[in-house]
């Protein structure tokens, strides 16, 4: 394995809380511009070790490195600095700004920007901007307050403003949760032109499997705490570990299923 | 067949902006045991707190028996009969288990009295032995068997609860399907949500799926389970 | 050695009253996620009724009881009707308004009780029975000090039992948990959000019924003790009745130990207590970090569109008029001109806080003050002149945003407002007690303009241009990428933090920026008047600003303005035509936050969306 293709390479990293391991010692590695997705039932880590990636938790042990550098511990505002750009569950954007606002000031901070108190922002980094609002197709809402956008064009937007520092790698959480069933295809498919066209790296978290099996290179399943398989999507599909885990056991009456 | 205990037609309920039900149509018959399967994220919980009114329902209705609930407060619903055993447990953790009971403490629809506390530490013999002590402290088995007494203490007619085996041990996921079926032979109307189809199949006459925000299917829970097809695309990875 | 036991002996007695307040301001804060700002004038309230009852039957020591007993009783009645006709009107609102509308009712309670009761202090008869002292150790301890501390113990063991014992108090121990399964299980909150605010309302006209042996009964009681109260709460931990106790005990022998040590640490002392608990367990000693507020902005504002059509003709006209003014008005006017403008900028830069960045603080005048007392003692001390004594205002002003600042902007919310209050309020009771350094009550004098700026005219053209342009400076601040980013962190932190932007470091930012702007105010404002007293830091004053830009209307950037322009007028002619301006003003509060809530410029919208 080697270490300067590792986009991200998390080691041994383990996270408890009051006594219950969330996570228990998970390593694992997202090569750049790969897709890969973690995947798992309720309460198996996945948020803890996304949170411990992303820096809004620190882990009790292990490591995180990214692009090389150690950003174990770090908070969330440093780990973009190092190109990580991430999208949320439920979208986070900023509601009293237009849509090309969003963007902008993404840019400004990238450009190291963000506290100035010189020229407007309105002004500023209007073109990168307005690039980047066409490649989420939502050129047509630019001006348009972010509240009155539905949600799935919310989602692009959060896609929008994770690329502005041109990141090696996205976090993303749930990518297509809360979309309509057919809104998430299209969603994705903006995901793997982000890999096609800036070489960028994606790691996932996701309930829906179409999406987990049509757009992950590799799959990452989480059982309390472990990783317990880790594959191709067919892999993990004719994986009878992951169905077990999936479909639950229940040791009562065995012949009941 | 008599009219269902809990009705939802068309429920779109958001969080925020984010929409997690598109139209969920689910009817539960009287007196017996319904399971709501379906992945995590697929809408389970949602669905429940759907019928508590916990949720920001903006379209369709909820009835308990004849009655529209719709849009009502948590603590009218659950006037009307309806009991919630949340998902998380969320037992009151700085309260006793006596205590927790307390608070559940509500006489039935009818004027009924069904449970009393001696009756549910009759059925949950692991919590008599601990009456005094904070729920906080008890193992997660101990706490889903509180929040379901607790639930009970309010002698409601149906029973939501959302994922009674997540999280348990095997042991423990055994006396939770136990206490179940004992429920149902009381004549209580249950529904529950699970991700675990063998628990669910143990426990449940009918079956619902649902996957991103829709009921796909509906029926007796053989029929579901034999239909290899439901299974292959919303229940296996 | 037996200095000591007596002197923790005062303490304890001192800790009675403020555990009463303070765990009743808890009770009700776990319940219904308020904070009643009124919980001192409940108890101010107890005071005086104790005081009239004692007057009426209070000549036995049983008829001395049943006076002080009646008067919470009649307190809790209070609460009830405050409870029922505005707090339920208000349990959604955002948390700025909930203490905006209570403290309405401060001010409505005040002059009620002026007009009641008169301006002047009352003083009650000691307790029959219990009017001596008890010689412990050598030293004579009051007897009531005794019996006040073994009321505390009685009340704490009445709270236990009925916390314990009662279906009231486990319900009202698990809403303050989860409110929401409560709700579940089929309990109705309303009668539960009553019942608590009777029983902390009660409990704080019973603290206020049993200072009266022991101090005078005066207006001041009221605010005095809830900043006590909120300081115990912040330590202790809101919602939690054994950290009020604890905590109660703690800032009370503090007090205490150091009056007698070192009179003028005392503040300091309570300063650090703070401090310290704040950054070690933000949610106080025995608070749970649930209480912190989320992000929940349920009505975003709309973007900010510069300078376009109807806001262009408002700001032009501002300057035109700003400038016009003083050659068609007199004198008198001139000074309320000048007034207007230093008002205006003081608004200005805590719209930039409150609005910018979500930032609730209750302590904008702190910074006023300090600009205020930063010109004046430069005067006084260094006898500089008018023109480097004024630079030394936004220099104070910032200096102390930058201090206060480090800690108030780590919390969110509630605590973010109480935390701003305490430190303003230490920061007044510092000008009042440090008598050597600033005069202490009776102030500074003698703060005139240069004898070129002396004319009211010119002093005004000054007033105007300078704050004209910080103004403009704050304005465009906002529009700039600091402002954005600020609006940024109040409208998501996760995403803020997601786009690289240091939350804390950038709300410090601001909050000094904001701090550094209304000093400059201050010091003009201590050269119109040509003098400074304590009263320019005083909770009033924060006040005032929020009242401005409330009226003015939160989500415009000329609110503020247009807020300080209204306000100033109203107070002017009200104040010349009644001595009710306090119950006026709070009844104006209380309807704006109530009826018009995005102030005069949601007035214009409003009318719009009716007439359509």
């Amino acid at each position: 394995m080697s270490v300067s293709g590792n986009v991200l390479a998390v080691e041994t990293l383990a996270k408890a809380f009051g006594g219950v391991q969330a996570v228990g010692g998970v390593s694992f590695h997202v090569d750049s511009g790969e897709r890969v997705a973690l995947i798992g039932p309720n309460g198996a880590g996945k948020t803890t070790l996304f949170n411990c990636v992303n820096g809004q938790l620190r882990p009790d042990a292990g490591t995180v490195r990214i692009g090389g550098h150690n950003v174990t511990g770090h908070p969330p505002h440093r780990i973009w600095r190092h190109g990580v750009g991430r999208t949320f569950q439920i979208t986070a954007t900023f509601t009293s700004m237009t849509v090309l606002e969003n963007v902008q000031l993404a840019l400004a901070s990238a450009d190291g920007a963000a506290t100035g108190l010189g020229r407007r922002l309105g002004k500023r980094y209007l073109e990168q901007a307005g690039e980047l609002v066409e490649l989420v197709g939502l050129t047509a809402r630019g001006d348009d307050a972010t509240v009155e956008l539905p949600y799935g064009d919310l989602k692009r937007l959060e896609l929008a403003v994770a690329m502005t520092n041109q990141p090696s790698l996205l976090l993303m959480d749930e990518p297509t949760a809360g979309m309509a069933a057919d809104a998430r295809g299209s969603m994705m498919d903006l995901v793997d032109l982000m890999v096609a066209e800036r070489g960028v790296a994606v790691l996932f978290t996701e309930h829906d499997m179409d999406v987990v099996f049509g757009h992950a290179d590799r799959v990452i399943v989480l059982d309390r705490g472990m990783v317990i398989a880790e594959g191709t999507p067919d892999e993990i599909r004719a994986d009878e570990n992951v169905q077990a885990v999936y479909l639950g056991s229940f040791d009562g009456d065995e012949a009941a299923v | 067949m008599i009219a269902p205990a809990l009705r939802l037609t068309g429920i779109e309920a958001f969080y925020g902006t984010a929409q997690a039900l598109f139209g969920v149509d689910l009817e539960v018959p009287a007196g017996a045991v319904t399971v709501l399967l379906g992945r995590n994220g697929a809408g389970k919980s949602t669905t429940l707190k759907a019928a508590m009114g916990l949720v920001d329902v903006r379209a369709g209705r909820v009835f308990v028996g004849t009655r529209d609930v719709t849009g009502a407060p948590a603590y009218k619903v659950a006037r009307t009969g309806l009991g919630y055993v949340p998902e998380t447990r969320r037992v009151f953790g700085g309260l006793s288990v006596e205590e927790n009971l307390v608070v559940g403490e509500r006489v039935g629809v009818a004027g009924t009295v069904a449970w009393t506390r001696e009756r549910l530490f009759d059925l949950f013999p692991p919590l008599a032995g601990m009456r005094e002590r904070l729920a906080g402290q008890l193992s997660g088995g101990e706490q889903q068997m509180l929040t379901i007494a607790r639930t009970l203490m309010g002698n409601p007619q149906i029973i939501l609860l959302d994922e009674p085996s997540e999280g348990l041990a095997p042991v423990i996921v055994q006396q939770i399907a136990a206490t179940i079926r004992t429920l149902a032979a009381e004549g209580l109307t249950v529904l529950l949500s699970e991700q675990n189809v063998r628990f669910a199949m143990h426990v449940a006459s009918r079956a619902a799926v649902i996957e991103r925000g829709r009921i796909l299917v509906e029926g007796p829970i053989a029929d579901i389970a034999a239909d290899e097809g439901v299974r292959e695309a919303y229940l296996t990875p | 050695m037996s200095f000591i036991v007596v002197q923790a002996i005062t303490g304890l007695a001192s800790a009675a009253s403020l555990f009463l307040i303070a765990v009743g301001l808890s009770i009700v804060f776990g319940v219904t996620r308020v904070v009643n700002f009124a919980h001192g004038s409940l108890y101010m309230l107890g005071a005086y009724l104790a005081f009239s009852f004692v007057a009426a039957f209070g000549d036995s020591f049983f008829g001395y009881l049943a006076a002080m007993l009646l008067a919470a009783i009649v307190v809790g009645g209070v609460g009830a009707v405050m409870e029922t006709s505005l707090l339920r009107r208000i349990y959604r609102a955002p948390e700025l308004f909930q203490l905006l509308a209570t403290f309405g009712v401060v001010l409505v309670i005040q002059d009620l009780t002026r007009l009641i009761w008169g301006a002047d202090d009352r003083f009650a008869p000691r307790m029959p029975g219990l009017d001596g002292s008890i010689n412990i150790l050598g030293h004579a301890v009051p007897q009531y000090d005794l019996f006040l501390i073994s009321v505390a113990f009685v009340v704490l063991g009445g709270l236990w039992l009925l916390f314990r014992h009662t279906r009231f108090g486990v319900l009202v121990r698990a809403a303050t948990e989860d409110r929401e399964m409560v709700a579940a299980l089929g309990v109705d909150q309303r009668w539960l959000f009553t019942g608590a605010f009777i029983l902390g309302a009660t409990l704080a006209g019973l603290g206020g019924a049993l200072q009266i042996p022991r101090q005078a009964v005066g207006l001041s009681m009221d605010l005095n003790i809830i900043v006590d109260a909120f300081v115990v709460v912040v330590v202790g931990g809101m919602g939690s009745i054994i950290g009020a106790f604890v905590a109660a005990v703690l800032i009370s022998e503090l007090l205490a130990f150091g009056v007698v040590i070192f009179p003028q640490i005392t503040l300091v002392l309570i300063f650090l207590v703070m401090a310290v608990t704040l950054v070690l367990k933000p949610s106080g000693l025995f608070g749970r970090p649930e209480f912190t507020t989320a992000e929940d902005r349920r009505n975003p504002d709309p973007p900010l569109r510069a300078g376009q059509g109807l806001s262009r003709i408002f700001w032009w006209s501002l300057l035109v008029i700003g400038l016009a003014a003083p050659l068609a008005v007199g004198d008198f006017a001139v000074i309320v001109l000048t007034e207007i403008a230093i008002l205006a900028l003081f608004a200005a830069s805590l719209h930039f806080l409150l609005w910018g960045g979500g930032l609730i603080t209750f302590g904008h005048a702190a910074y006023f003050g300090l600009g205020a007392y930063g010109s004046g003692l430069a005067v006084f001390h260094l006898s500089m002149g008018m023109a480097p004594a004024l630079l030394m205002a936004p220099l104070a002003g910032a200096a102390g945003a930058l201090l206060f600042g480090w800690f108030c902007v780590r919390l969110s919310g509630i605590y973010m407002a109480m935390l701003t209050l305490a430190f303003a309020q230490i920061a007044w009771s510092a000008t009042f007690q440090w008598v050597n350094f600033t005069g202490g009550d009776n102030g500074i004098l003698g703060i005139w303009p240069s004898a070129w700026a002396s004319d009211p005219v010119v002093f005004y053209y000054l007033a105007f241009g300078v704050c004209a342009a910080v103004i403009w400076g704050l304005r465009h601040a906002i529009f700039s990428p600091f402002g954005y980013t600020l609006r940024a962190t109040r409208d998501s932190s996760l995403r803020s933090a997601a786009i690289g932007v240091d939350v804390t470091r950038h709300r410090w930012l601001a909050f000094t920026l904001a701090g550094a702007a209304a000093g400059v105010a201050g010091g003009f404002f201590a050269f119109a008047k040509g003098s400074v007293f304590p009263d320019v830091l005083f909770v009033s004053t924060s006040v005032d600003g929020l009242v401005m830009v409330l009226l003015g209307g939160m989500q415009s950037l000329a609110g503020p303005i247009l807020g300080a322009i209204v306000f100033t007028e109203i107070e002017t002619e009200l104040t010349r035509l009644t001595d009710l301006w306090q119950l006026f003003l709070g009844l104006l509060i209380i309807g704006l936050v109530v009826v018009l809530p995005h102030g005069l410029a949601g007035l214009s919208a409003l009318i719009r969306r009716r007439s359509s």
